[in-house]
C-alpha cells in the first residue's frame, strides 16, 4: 500500500514537474510563436482554441416578427400591401376596416414594393433572394421572378412610350437593373452610387432618381459625398449623378407633382470635424435634399431645430396636390410635416448664398415645418392613400402600420400585423439600437453611424485624447458577436463597456444607457450576423477564390520561403472568427496615433466594409498591401504578383 | 438572549422604516401647489442683495391645497425668517429651495418636507446660496455667493453658478465676471442661467442675456438674445411645446415685475412673443404644470397697489381668468406643483481634474456672420491674439497663435480663466475682437465656427487644417509676460 | 491659301470631290479642332463618338466631350486619373464611357468619374493602352497583361505571361469580336481568346523578324503589335513594321514600298466592315486591301490624296482642305464622317456618298471586295 501511495506520489510530482517543465519551457513559447505576442499577458488558450461560431447568438435561431418594410397603396386606396421581411410574406390589408386579409408568402426576404398602374401586379424586391419577383394583386400568385443585382430593396414602376419598366435599387452590387416587359428582362445595369436603397419614378415615368445611403469611397481627409442617381427609363441609362455633399443614409426619395423638384431625406454628417460637442449639429444633423431636375440645383434645407433634432430620417412622401411633404424620423418616433409652399416661398425670397448656407441654420426649420407627428418605435417607409388624405406609416418595431389622417394630421387608427415583440431581448435590443432618445437633444441613434448594424463608411475625429489629427474608422457591428475586445485600440473588453459610459461620454454626450436598455442593446447587436459575403449560391469557392484561400493559409512564400508565424494571415486572422482577438503592430501606426498595436478586427463579410485599416485611409482590400504595407508586417505580400494578390482578395470577399 | 436582541433590534428597524416611509409617503391631493408667500410691501426695497430684496423677511414656502382657499397652510420654511425660489424634485417628492434662518444670516439652501418637519440646510457656502435647481441625479445647483443680478458686487467675486453633488463638496460651474443667476434644468440636461452684462464688453446697451452649460461647466453658451437694454431677464422656465418663459423687467429697482415673454427653443435667437399679451406688465413669475397649465403670480391688472395673486391658465389661453387665489395679506411671488414632471437628461462630465488646461478649436477665424452675402468682405485674420481676464477688468494677452490659410486655429490655454480673443492682420492690426466671456474646464475640449459666427450654426464639414500642427501652449503670464509662442 | 479662319469655329477648308467607283467613300474635306476650339490639348491621341452622339477626344492634356458643338474638358480637377488618355470605349448596355490613361482607369458615368489604379483594384497595370468591352466585362490592355472587370461584381481577373500563352505582358490593345477576344501584344503578336471556354490561342508573326516580313501573308507581319482592329469577321494589326489582315482563315500583309501602304509605322487601325482606316506617321490610309486611299499632308501644308488601284495608275489629288498633322493616333468613322486624332489637333473627315452598289460598313453586303493582288 505504501508502495502504491509512493508511486502515486511520484507520479504526481512528475506530471507536475513536467507540466512546470512544459509551461516553462513551451507554454510561453507556444504562445509567443503562435500568436505573435510579446505580451502575453492577454493571450489565452481561447484566443486560438475552441472557438466557434455555432454558439454565437448569430448562428442561433430567433424570434421572427412581423416587422413592416415596403409599403403599397392600391389604385382605389382600398388596400394597403405590406411586406414582412423578418416573415417571408406580403400581408395585405383593407385600409377600411385596417384588417389583414390574406398573407402570402415569398421567399427572399421581402423588401420594396411597387404597383403597376391598375395596381393588378405587385412587384416586389427580394432583398437576400436577388431578384424582383412579380405577383398577381387577385390571388398572390407569382407571375415572374426576374434576376436582378445583389441585395435588391426598391423598385419603381414607370410607363415609357417603349413599354413598361421597373428600376430597381441593388444595395449591394451599387447598381440599378433596369427591367423591360414583355417578358420581364433586364434592359440594362447602370451604376449606382454606393448602396443604392430607394427610387422614384418622375411623374411622366421618363426618369428615375434612386438614392443612395452610403457616401462614395474616397479620402478619409476629404469631405465625403453620398450620389443621387437620374435613369433614363427608356433606355436604362444613368443620366445624371449628382453628389449630395457631406450628405448620406438617403433611405427615400420622391417627386413633388407640382414642381420639378426631387426630395431626398438625408443625414448632414460632420465627421471631418472633431467631434468636441454634440450641441450644434457638430456631429450630425437631419435635412432634406432638393434637387431641381430641369436645372440640376441641389439644395439642402434643415429638418431639425436648434435646440431638438429627429434623427434617422427615413421614409418620404408627397401629397397629390405637392403641398405638403411628409418625413419619418425613425429614431425620434415622428413625422416631421412640412408645407413646400412656405419653403418655396423661403426659397423664392433667398439669395444664392443663404440658399447655399441654408442648411447650416437650425433655426430655420420653423420656417417650413409645420407639424411633428408623433408615431410609434421607429417609423420607416410612408405611403399615401392616391388622393392624399391617409398617410401609412410603418412602424417597424411596434408590428403594425400608423394611418395618419394627412389633412387634420390626426390618428386615424392602426393596422395590427403582430405582437410588437415586447418579450424578445433582440427585438427590445433594435428598439434601443434605433432610438435617439438617449442621446443630446436626440440628435442621433446608433443606427446613424451604423445602419441595420452595419458600417457607415467614415471615419470620425473623437476628442478623447485630445483634439486633432484622430481620425477612426467606423466599423461594422454586422457579426462582431465574439469578437470582443471593441475599439481599435482593445480597450473595451465587451460590448456592455462599448456600448456603455465612455460611449455616453465621447459620443451621446448624455448619461450612460440604463442597464436593462444596455443588456438588450448589446443583445441585439449579438444577434447580427456578417454581412452578406460574395461567396456563390452553392458555397463552393470559384478557382481565383481557391487560389487566394491557398495564399490566406500560406506558410511559405511564392519563392518558398517560410512566412514567420506572426506574419501570416492566419495567426492573426484565424478562422473562424478569423480573428484571435489580440492587438497586432502591423505598420500601420500614423503620426498622430498614440498606438502602434491594433485590435485585430474579424472578417467576415469584410469585403462590404471599405475603407480599411483603423483610420480608414485604405479604400480597398488591395490597398491594404499595395499602399500600407511597406514592410510586410501585415502579411508578407511584397513577393506577390498582382494575379496573386487578386486572388487574395476575391478569397477574403467570400468570407 | 442576543438572538432575542437581535429580533428586537431588527423589527425596530422594520417599524422604524415603516413609519419614516408612512411619513414620506403621506398622501397629498393632486395639484398641491408649493408657494411662496411674501410679505407685501410698499415697493421693491433697495438693497444690495436681490434676494433680500424678493423675499425680505417673513417669506415663507407653504404647501396649498386645492381648492386653494386662504387659511391655515402647511408651512415647509418653517423656522426660517425668509425663504423663496422653491422648486420640485423630478420624482415629485422633493422640494429645495433657499432660506434665511437668522436675518443676519446668509442665504443657503434648504431641502422642506411636504410631509412635515424642520426644513434641514443642504449648503453652507461662504457668501451664500441661493436659486437652486436639480440635476438628474440629485446633485445640487445654485448661485453663490447670494448676489443677483440686479445686485452690485464691487470688490466681490461675481455670483456663479455651483454644482453641489449628492455626497461631495460643491463644484464652480461658472468663471466669468459676469454676475449670474437662475438656473433651470433643460430637458436635455444643460442648465440654463442668466449672466448680467459683460462689463468690459464695450457693447454699450447690452441686458441680460440667457446662457446654457453643462452640468460640468463646460460648453458656456449664449442660448438666446440678450435682453434690451435697461431690462432684466429673470426666471427663465420650461414650458411644454418647446418653449421657455422668461420675465423681462426693468433692469432699475423700481419693481422686480414685468412682461412675461415665451422664447422657442427651435428658434431662441427670435425675438420673444409675448406669453400674456393683453396683460400689463406686473407678472412675477410664470411656471408650467403637468397637464400643461401655467402657474402665474401677477397683480391684479385693474389695481396695481393689490397683492401679487396667482392664476392658472389653461395653454393657449393668452389672458388669464380670475385668481386661484389671491390674498391680501400676501404676495404669491411663485408657485410650482407638488407633481412628478419630466426628468431632464443626465449628463456625463467630460472634465478632467488632472489637468490645468483645456483645448479650444477655431475653424475660421476669418468667419463672418454675413457670409450669405454674394461677396462677403475678405478678413485677412493671420494670427489670433489671446487674451485672459484675470480679474474682473483686467485683461491680459496670453500669447498669438498663428492662424492657419483654412482660417482655423488651435490652442491649449488655461483653464476657469475667462478668454477673449484679438483677430489680428499682417501688420498685427486688430481686425476683430471679442471680449473674455467664455472659459474652458481641464481638459475641455472647444470648438467655434468662427468669431462672432451667427447662433444655432452647423459647421461645414471640412478637415481644419489646424489639427495638423502642432498645438501650442499658452500658460498665465508671470509679472505680466505670456509664455505661449507664435506660432506659423 | 487652303486654310479659312473662321472665327470661333473650326478651321475650315474648301471641299473636295468624290473620288471614282471604290468600295469606300472618300473624304471630301477636313475640318480642324484644337485648343482654340476648346480642346485642352493639341497632341490627340483617342477619339470615339458613343451611342448617343457625343464625341469623345483623349488628349495629353485630358478629355474632352463634344456637345452641341462644344467641348468640356473632363481633367485631373475633375477626378480623371491622369491626363494623358490613351483610349476610350464606349459601354453599350450601360452608356458608361472608359477612359485608359497613362495611370489609371476612369469609369466615367453621367458624369461622375470613378478611377481604378492598380493599388486600389484589381488593375493590372496603370499603363493602359486599350479597352474593350464584352457584355457585362471590360477588358483592359495594360503594360503589365490583360484585366477583366467583370461590370456586375467588381471582380478582377489578370492574363498575362503567368497564367497564359502570352509572350510577354505588354499588351497594347484588345478588341471584342462576337464570341472572342483578341488581344494585340507588342512583341508578342496577337492572341485570340475564347472567354467560355478560358482557350488562348497565339498568332505570331512565324519568322519573328520585327524589321522584315521574310514570308508575306504567313501570319501577322511583325510581332510588334500597335493597335488591333476587327469587324465583319475581319481583324486588322497595326505594327510599327507593317499592315496585316486576318479574315480567320488567312492573313495578308503589307509593308511599305511593296504596297501603297504610306508607312510601316502604324499607329492605329480602325475597321468598318471589310475597309480598314490606318493611321501612319506618314497620314492616314483607308484600304480594303486591294484599293488605297491614302490621306497626307505636304510639307507646304497642302491636302494630298493618293488613290492606288490595282492594275491602274495612282491618281494624285491635291486637296483643298488637310490633315492637321500626318502623324494619326486614333480614329472613328461611320458611314458619314470620320474623326482623326493626330499629333496636332483633332480632325473631322467629311466623307462623301459612296457610290459603289452595297452599303459600306456592312460586309455581307458587300462581300466581294475586289482583289488586284500585291503590287
Amino acid at each position: 500500500m505504501r508502495k502504491l501511495s509512493l508511486i502515486l506520489l511520484l507520479a504526481l510530482a512528475s506530471l507536475v514537474g513536467l507540466t512546470l517543465w512544459v509551461r516553462q519551457t513551451y507554454w510561453g513559447d507556444h504562445r509567443r510563436r503562435m500568436s505573435g505576442q510579446t505580451d502575453l499577458a492577454k493571450v489565452g488558450c481561447l484566443n486560438c482554441h475552441l472557438v466557434s461560431t455555432a454558439s454565437l447568438r448569430w448562428s442561433q435561431p430567433r424570434p421572427h416578427h412581423d416587422t413592416p418594410a415596403g409599403l403599397a397603396v392600391s389604385p382605389d386606396g382600398a388596400m394597403l400591401y405590406i411586406a414582412l421581411d423578418d416573415r417571408d410574406e406580403i400581408a395585405v390589408a383593407d385600409t377600411a376596416s385596417r384588417q389583414v386579409l390574406r398573407r402570402w408568402k415569398i421567399t427572399g426576404r421581402p423588401w420594396g414594393l411597387a404597383l403597376d398602374n391598375l395596381g393588378k401586379r405587385l412587384f416586389v424586391t427580394c432583398r437576400e433572394g436577388d431578384r424582383l419577383a412579380v405577383l398577381d394583386t387577385g390571388d398572390g400568385h407569382e407571375l415572374a421572378s426576374v434576376p436582378t443585382g445583389r441585395g435588391p430593396v426598391a423598385v419603381a414602376f414607370c410607363r415609357t412610350l417603349n413599354g413598361e419598366r421597373l428600376v430597381v435599387a441593388n444595395s449591394l452590387s451599387d447598381d440599378i437593373s433596369v427591367l423591360a416587359d414583355s417578358p420581364w428582362r433586364e434592359l440594362g445595369r447602370p451604376a449606382a452610387g454606393r448602396e443604392p436603397f430607394a427610387v422614384a419614378g418622375s411623374p411622366d415615368g421618363s426618369r428615375a432618381f434612386v438614392a443612395n445611403r452610403m457616401v462614395e469611397l474616397a479620402s478619409v481627409k476629404t469631405s465625403p459625398a453620398s450620389e443621387l442617381t437620374e435613369i433614363d427609363t427608356l433606355s436604362g441609362r444613368a443620366v445624371r449623378r449628382e453628389a449630395l455633399a457631406s450628405a448620406h443614409l438617403s433611405e427615400s426619395v420622391c417627386a413633388v407633382p407640382s414642381r420639378s423638384w426631387m426630395l431626398t431625406p438625408v443625414v448632414k454628417i460632420r465627421n471631418q470635424v472633431p467631434i468636441t460637442q454634440a450641441a450644434n449639429g457638430w456631429v450630425m444633423s437631419g435635412g432634406l435634399a432638393i434637387t431641381d431636375v430641369n436645372t440640376g440645383e441641389m439644395l439642402q434645407m434643415p429638418l431639425d431645430e436648434a435646440n431638438d433634432y429627429f434623427a434617422d430620417p427615413a421614409g418620404l412622401v408627397v401629397d397629390p396636390a405637392g403641398g405638403r411633404a411628409f418625413i419619418a424620423s425613425g429614431g425620434s418616433d415622428v413625422i416631421t410635416v412640412v408645407d413646400l409652399e412656405r419653403m418655396a416661398a423661403w426659397l423664392a425670397k433667398a439669395s444664392p448664398a443663404e440658399r447655399r448656407e441654408a442648411i447650416y441654420d437650425l433655426a430655420l426649420a420653423p420656417e417650413y415645418v409645420v407639424a411633428r407627428l408623433p408615431t410609434g418605435r421607429n417609423p420607416r417607409q410612408l405611403a399615401l392613400s392616391p388622393e392624399g388624405s391617409t398617410l401609412f406609416v410603418a412602424e417597424r418595431l411596434e408590428d403594425d402600420i400608423l394611418l395618419l389622417d394627412a389633412n387634420q394630421l390626426t390618428v386615424r387608427g392602426r393596422i395590427r400585423l403582430g405582437d410588437g415583440g415586447s418579450d424578445d431581448p433582440i427585438r427590445r435590443g433594435e428598439r434601443v439600437f434605433t432610438s435617439s432618445a438617449y442621446t443630446f437633444q436626440h440628435q442621433f441613434s446608433c443606427r446613424s453611424c451604423h445602419p441595420d448594424g452595419h458600417m457607415d463608411g467614415l471615419s470620425y475625429d473623437f476628442d478623447g485624447d485630445g483634439i486633432g489629427d484622430n481620425l477612426l474608422d467606423n466599423r461594422s457591428l454586422l457579426g462582431v458577436a465574439g469578437t470582443e475586445p471593441f475599439k481599435w485600440n482593445g480597450k473595451n473588453p465587451s460590448l456592455d463597456v462599448q456600448c456603455g459610459p465612455r460611449f455616453a461620454k465621447v459620443l451621446m454626450r448624455t448619461e450612460p444607457f440604463p442597464p436593462g436598455p444596455l443588456q438588450d442593446l448589446t443583445t441585439f447587436i449579438k444577434s447580427l450576423p456578417p454581412a452578406r459575403s460574395a461567396r456563390r449560391g452553392d458555397g463552393k469557392l470559384t478557382t481565383a477564390q481557391a487560389r487566394g484561400k491557398a495564399i490566406f493559409f500560406a506558410t511559405r512564400t511564392a519563392s518558398g520561403k517560410e512566412i514567420p508565424h506572426e506574419r501570416r494571415c492566419s495567426t492573426c486572422h484565424r478562422p473562424p472568427l478569423y480573428s484571435v482577438r489580440l492587438p497586432f503592430d502591423v505598420g500601420t501606426q500614423g503620426t498622430s496615433d498614440t498606438t502602434k498595436a491594433f485590435d485585430t478586427p474579424h472578417l467576415l463579410g469584410v469585403g462590404g466594409t471599405a475603407p480599411y485599416l483603423h483610420d480608414g485611409r485604405a479604400q480597398s482590400l488591395e490597398e491594404i498591401w499595395t499602399l500600407y504595407n511597406p514592410d510586410d508586417r501585415h502579411g508578407v505580400t511584397s513577393d506577390m504578383n498582382k494575379i496573386q494578390l487578386n486572388d487574395l482578395v476575391e478569397f477574403l470577399k467570400t468570407l | 438572549m442576543r438572538r432575542q436582541l437581535h429580533v428586537f433590534l431588527g423589527l425596530t428597524a422594520v417599524w422604524l422604516g415603516l413609519l419614516t416611509g408612512a411619513g414620506c409617503r403621506e398622501s397629498r391631493p393632486q395639484g398641491t401647489l408649493v408657494v411662496t408667500e411674501v410679505p407685501p410691501q410698499a415697493g421693491f426695497q433697495t438693497s444690495t442683495n436681490d434676494w433680500d430684496r424678493l423675499y425680505p423677511t417673513g417669506s415663507r414656502i407653504v404647501l396649498l391645497f386645492p381648492p386653494f382657499r386662504t387659511g391655515p397652510v402647511r408651512v415647509l420654511s418653517e423656522s426660517l425668517v425668509a425663504a423663496g425660489g422653491p422648486i420640485v424634485s423630478p420624482d415629485g417628492q422633493k422640494v429645495f429651495f433657499a432660506g434665511r434662518s437668522t436675518i443676519t444670516s446668509d442665504w443657503q439652501i434648504y431641502e422642506g418636507f411636504p410631509g412635515g418637519g424642520r426644513p434641514q440646510a443642504r449648503t453652507a457656502m461662504p457668501g451664500g446660496a441661493i436659486s437652486p435647481a436639480l440635476l438628474p441625479d440629485g446633485g445640487l445647483v445654485f448661485v453663490s455667493p447670494a448676489v443677483g443680478i440686479r445686485g452690485t458686487n464691487s470688490g466681490k467675486q461675481a455670483s456663479a453658478l455651483y454644482v453641489q453633488p449628492l455626497s461631495g463638496t460643491p463644484q464652480r460651474l461658472t468663471f466669468s465676471s459676469r454676475n449670474v443667476a437662475d438656473p433651470e434644468m433643460m430637458a436635455d440636461g444643460r442648465i440654463l442661467f442668466v449672466a448680467s452684462p459683460q462689463p468690459a464688453d464695450g457693447v454699450p446697451g447690452s441686458g441680460t442675456g440667457l446662457f446654457t452649460i453643462n452640468n460640468d461647466g463646460t460648453e458656456v453658451t449664449a442660448f438666446a438674445r440678450p435682453a434690451p437694454a435697461g431690462s432684466v431677464i429673470e426666471r427663465p422656465r420650461l414650458l411644454p411645446g418647446g418653449r421657455i418663459a422668461i420675465v423681462v423687467a426693468a433692469a432699475g429697482a423700481a419693481s422686480p415685475e414685468g412682461a412675461a415673454e415665451s422664447i422657442r427653443l427651435a428658434q431662441p435667437f427670435h425675438a420673444g412673443s409675448p406669453l400674456f399679451p393683453d396683460a400689463p406688465a406686473r407678472i412675477r413669475s410664470v411656471a408650467s404644470t403637468a397637464n400643461g397649465d401655467l402657474l402665474l403670480c401677477a397683480r391684479v391688472p385693474a389695481n396695481p397697489r393689490s397683492t401679487l395673486a396667482l392664476y392658472r391658465v389653461p395653454p393657449g389661453q393668452t389672458t388669464p381668468d380670475a385668481p386661484l387665489l389671491a390674498d391680501p395679506t400676501w404676495d404669491i411671488a411663485e408657485a410650482v406643483e407638488l407633481a412628478a414632471h419630466r426628468r431632464p437628461m443626465g449628463r456625463l462630465s467630460s472634465v478632467d481634474p488632472t489637468k490645468h488646461t483645456g483645448q479650444i478649436l477655431c475653424l475660421d477665424a476669418n468667419y463672418l456672420a454675413n457670409r450669405n452675402e454674394a461677396a462677403p468682405p475678405k478678413l485677412a485674420t493671420v494670427r489670433v491674439r489671446i487674451l485672459a481676464e484675470f480679474a474682473p477688468g483686467t485683461t491680459r494677452a496670453l500669447g498669438v497663435v498663428a492662424v492657419q490659410t483654412d482660417g482655423s486655429f488651435m490652442a491649449e490655454v488655461p483653464a476657469e480663466v475667462p478668454l477673449g480673443f484679438e483677430a489680428l492682420d499682417e501688420q498685427d492690426r486688430v481686425v476683430g475682437r471679442q471680449a473674455p466671456m467664455l472659459w474652458l474646464r481641464p481638459g475641455e475640449n472647444r470648438s467655434c465656427i468662427g468669431c462672432h459666427e451667427p447662433p444655432n450654426r452647423s459647421p461645414h464639414n471640412q478637415r481644419p487644417l489646424a489639427v495638423n500642427v502642432p498645438v501650442p501652449r499658452f500658460d498665465l503670464p508671470v509679472g505680466g509676460v505670456a509664455t505661449g509662442k507664435a506660432e506659423r | 491659301m487652303l486654310g479659312l479662319q473662321l472665327a470661333g469655329g473650326p478651321r475650315v477648308r474648301s471641299a473636295e470631290t468624290a473620288g471614282p467607283d471604290l468600295p469606300f467613300p472618300l473624304i471630301e474635306r477636313f475640318e480642324t479642332y484644337g485648343a482654340a476650339e476648346g480642346l485642352p490639348g493639341h497632341k490627340i491621341q483617342c477619339v470615339t463618338r458613343a451611342s448617343d452622339g457625343r464625341l469623345w477626344v483623349g488628349t495629353y492634356e485630358g478629355a474632352a466631350v463634344r456637345e452641341n458643338g462644344r467641348f468640356h474638358l473632363i481633367s485631373t480637377n475633375a477626378g480623371l486619373s491622369h491626363r494623358m488618355v490613351m483610349c476610350l470605349v464606349e459601354d453599350p448596355r450601360r452608356g458608361d464611357l472608359w477612359l485608359g490613361t497613362m495611370r489609371g482607369l476612369n469609369r466615367y458615368s453621367a458624369g461622375r468619374i470613378t478611377t481604378y489604379t492598380q493599388t486600389d483594384s484589381g488593375l493590372p497595370n496603370n499603363v493602359i493602352y486599350g479597352l474593350a468591352i464584352m457584355n457585362d466585362s471590360l477588358w483592359v490592355a495594360t503594360a503589365a497583361g490583360l484585366g477583366m472587370l467583370e461590370l456586375k461584381t467588381g471582380s478582377w481577373k489578370i492574363y498575362d505571361h503567368n497564367n497564359t500563352v502570352m509572350h510577354e505582358p505588354w499588351v497594347y490593345a484588345v478588341k471584342s469580336a462576337g464570341d472572342r477576344l483578341f488581344v494585340g501584344v507588342w512583341g508578342g503578336g496577337i492572341l485570340e481568346f475564347e472567354p467560355a471556354n478560358g482557350i488562348f490561342k497565339e498568332h505570331r508573326d512565324p519568322d519573328r523578324d520585327m524589321h522584315f516580313d521574310l514570308t508575306p501573308d504567313d501570319g501577322p507581319v511583325s510581332d510588334v503589335t500597335s493597335w488591333i482592329a476587327w469587324d465583319a469577321g475581319i481583324l486588322w494589326q497595326s505594327t510599327y513594321f507593317g499592315l496585316s489582315r486576318y479574315d480567320g482563315s488567312r492573313w495578308r500583309t503589307w509593308q511599305e514600298k511593296k504596297s501603297p501602304l504610306p508607312s510601316n509605322f502604324v499607329n492605329f487601325v480602325w475597321a468598318r466592315g471589310p475597309v480598314a482606316w490606318v493611321g501612319t506617321d506618314r497620314g492616314l490610309a483607308v484600304t480594303d486591301g486591294s484599293i488605297w486611299a491614302n490621306y497626307r499632308t505636304t510639307d507646304q501644308g497642302t491636302g494630298m490624296l493618293e488613290i492606288a488601284a490595282p492594275g491602274r495608275p495612282v491618281e494624285n489629288r491635291r486637296m483643298t482642305t488637310a490633315l492637321p498633322n500626318n502623324f494619326i493616333h486614333g480614329i472613328w468613322v461611320d458611314d458619314h464622317e470620320a474623326w482623326l486624332a493626330t499629333a496636332d489637333g483633332l480632325a473631322h473627315a467629311f466623307l462623301a456618298a459612296p457610290r459603289t452598289a452595297g452599303k459600306a460598313g456592312d460586309a455581307k453586303t458587300n462581300p466581294a471586295t475586289p482583289s488586284f493582288g500585291r503590287n
